[in-house]
């Protein structure tokens, strides 16, 4: 069994009347690349600035690789690296500069500072910018220059907080292959997003977040099978009489149908070949329709159903 | 050491704007020292004035000679056209005509418009003749009153008006100043330089470091937080440090000095308060402000404090309750310390000591308060942890 890197157990922070974090436990394993879903103001942050030690919290327990996380704890911080949403680089100084400034905090030595930042200039594809200032760089190069300085020091545990935030598509895809590679590499990851797919896509594990709760925690797979809908079933079609959408309603697997004037939409809950018998009944009832689609749930729909709140409409 | 190499990078890169303070300065410091050199040297102006004399009476001649003792007199020009290319080349500062009938006018007791003059700047030195002129009239009219004939109180008017003043400027002025004081008046000013120099550069590179996602990402990494401190300070330090020196060293070689004596006394008190300079900037950057902020606060800290301590105004013309007020700044007390040197006032050890001992106390009030601040903002969120 792998050893547990992180333990948060039970833990509260209350900011006045807001209770930020509600008893909130977690447990991630080396090699995880955990994700923490959540909408804005769900604790995600809230969570990491308690496991770094940079907030107090009223309650509970932090351990970082077997050790319990304090402000003091430097030998536990040293093996840590954090990106956190907002770019923290030096404007004064050079792209080469800040990631050896940054992983100097971390690194003594200076030759082996030189190829860690050697190392970490390569990772993010930064040899043509090294001598570059920051306000010359564009968004998503400042974004891979953010990352370079938190990971030059080659943590054990890499914390990102969202660190897609207001990038580009191109360079977020490289940033997320980046981060898997990372954790090829080695390195525990715990990444922090509002963004489903990024997460879905990345995550080895994740747990949904919701008002400074853990309302979900599991696989992609184990969080889906954790809800009732297990495929979505969308059909085009101007007119559907009231007798056709009550035998598709009463098709197995079928339990709920939802029809707008031109869109049916059918959910199921387990079953295997729940569109060809939809597509039956039409067929039958000798009705005209348009486009189809298929779908499976995504965590938007795990979100949905165990909060009733859209993870995207979530207010903070 | 990383904090430090990197905070001096930083510093390096806000030090254009530093360079501006420094030459300007420097500039100045160059034009006082010429500048006190000459101004200890007088000397008597002599105007060229030209005088005709039509009336040939013993009046007309004692005012042609209270004109031409002290100026030089010049004889009529051959025509009026000339006479105005003279004014207005400036050969000639000023003509007199005296006409005929002046005597007369003049015994008759007319003071008005007794000669025709010409002149085309309007000066202290046209000025000075028509007093002199003016002089004249009164004092033969006052001894016309006293009895005395046309010719005797021409005579005595005469005698009289060719008495020169005797001028006596009694302040420092009238002695020639000394290196040693040159390179005071050079270091009265300093402060608000060196307020202006630390401040403008110390506190956007300090609030570099400050900046909250850049400390976050500080208080992440594995740096203890006094190690961090350290090396902030000593490279703030070791900035303070050449700024100083550069000003002390350009201060000698401007005026020529070589320090001794009491001299290191000077170079001591303006340590003391390019410290405190620093300290200051230390303590604002610790409250993040923004550019403009700290612009406008170096505005007010150099400026404010200066006028206040009397840097720009000695401190002996200033009222008793702004004085009163400015104790509490340590700009009052670099002033006076070196007033005592300079022998202002007199000179006493205790007097000294207590002015850089108050200017140290100053220094240690804001490293406290700018440790206690950091303290509060940083490193007491985590430690405050309750155990339920």
């Amino acid at each position: 069994m792998k050893p547990t890197v992180v333990k948060i157990d039970n833990l509260v922070k209350r900011y006045g009347e807001l209770v930020a974090l509600d008893h909130f436990s977690l447990e991630i394993k080396e090699g995880e690349i955990f994700g923490l879903l959540g909408p804005n103001g769900s604790g995600k942050t809230t969570t990491i600035n308690c496991l770094l030690s940079l907030l107090a919290y009223d309650k509970g327990e932090i351990e970082v690789f077997g050790k319990e996380m304090t402000p003091v704890s430097y030998d536990t911080k040293s093996q840590i690296g954090v990106i956190m949403q907002n770019v923290a680089v030096i404007d004064e100084l050079s792209v080469r500069e800040n990631i050896d400034y940054f992983c100097g905090l971390y690194v003594l030595d200076k030759a082996k500072r030189k190829e860690c930042v050697d190392w970490a200039i390569g990772f993010v594809g930064l040899e043509d910018f090294e001598n570059f200032r920051p306000k010359k760089l564009s968004g998503g190069l400042l974004r891979r220059l953010n990352i370079a300085c938190g990971i030059a020091h080659k943590p054990r545990l890499i914390i990102l907080d969202e660190p897609t935030v207001a990038v580009d598509p191109q360079s977020r895809n490289r940033i997320l292959e980046g981060i898997q590679q990372l954790n090829r590499e080695g390195a525990t990851v715990i990444y922090t997003s509002h963004y489903m797919e990024e997460v879905e896509q990345i995550c080895t594990r994740i747990a949904i977040m919701d008002k400074g709760r853990k309302v979900a925690e599991g696989t992609k797979d184990e969080l889906k099978s954790m809800i009732r809908n297990t495929e979505s079933v969308t059909i085009e079609i101007l007119e559907l009489p009231e007798d056709v959408r009550a035998k598709i309603a009463s098709q197995p697997h079928v339990y709920e149908t939802e029809y707008d004037g031109n869109k049916l939409t059918v959910r199921c809950s387990g079953g295997r070949h729940n569109l060809i018998r939809i597509l039956g009944v039409l067929q039958e009832a000798e009705l005209g329709f348009g486009r189809v689609y298929s779908e499976l749930p995504t965590l938007n729909d795990v979100f949905l159903e165990i909060t009733g709140t859209a993870l995207r409409d979530s207010k903070e | 050491m990383q904090v430090f190499k990197a905070f001096l990078k930083i510093l390096k890169s806000k030090f254009p704007s530093a360079v501006i303070y420094i030459v300007l300065f420097f500039l100045v410091g160059m034009l006082m020292t010429k500048t006190e050199a000459k101004e200890n040297v007088w000397e008597k102006t002599q105007l060229k004035i030209v005088v005709e004399d039509l009336d040939n009476t013993p009046e007309s001649r004692a005012i042609v000679d209270i004109i031409s003792k002290g100026n030089v007199v010049i004889a009529p020009l051959e025509s009026e056209d000339d006479l105005t290319d003279a004014l207005y080349y400036t050969t000639v500062d000023y003509a007199v005509t005296i006409p005929k009938g002046f005597a007369e006018r003049l015994t008759a007791g007319e003071t008005e418009n007794l000669l025709d003059t010409s002149h085309i700047h309007e000066s202290y030195a046209t000025a000075n003749v028509e007093m002199l002129i003016g002089k004249f009239v009164n004092t033969y009219g006052a001894y016309r009153l006293l009895g005395y004939d046309s010719s005797e109180a021409s005579a005595k008017s005469n005698t009289a008006l060719s008495e020169d003043a005797v001028v006596e400027i009694l302040t420092k002025e009238t002695e020639a100043k000394s290196s040693n004081e040159t390179l005071l008046i050079f270091f009265r000013f300093l402060p608000y330089i060196l307020l202006c120099v630390i401040l403008n550069m110390l506190c956007p590179a300090l609030i570099v470091m400050s900046k909250k996602d850049i400390r976050f990402r500080t208080d992440c990494s594995g740096i203890r937080p006094t190690s961090y401190t350290m090396q902030l300070f000593t490279a703030s330090a070791l900035y303070i440090g050449v700024i100083w020196l550069t000003f002390v060293v350009v201060g000698a070689a401007l005026n020529g000095v070589v320090y001794t004596g009491r001299l290191w006394l000077v170079v001591l008190n303006s340590l003391l308060f390019a410290l405190f300079g620093g300290v200051l900037a230390l303590f604002i950057s610790e409250f993040a402000p923004s550019e403009t902020v700290v612009n406008l606060l170096t505005q007010l800290c150099s400026l404010g404090m200066c006028f206040l301590c009397g840097v720009f105004v000695d401190q002996s013309l200033m009222g008793a309750g702004v004085l009163s007020v400015a104790q509490f700044l340590p700009a009052y007390w670099y002033v006076r310390v070196l007033r005592m040197i300079g022998g202002e006032i007199p000179f006493s050890a205790g007097g000294i000591a207590m002015g850089l001992g108050i200017q140290a106390a100053f220094i240690v009030v804001f490293v406290l308060l700018t440790l206690l601040t950091r303290r509060s903002r940083y490193a007491g969120f985590a430690l405050r942890k309750k155990t339920a």
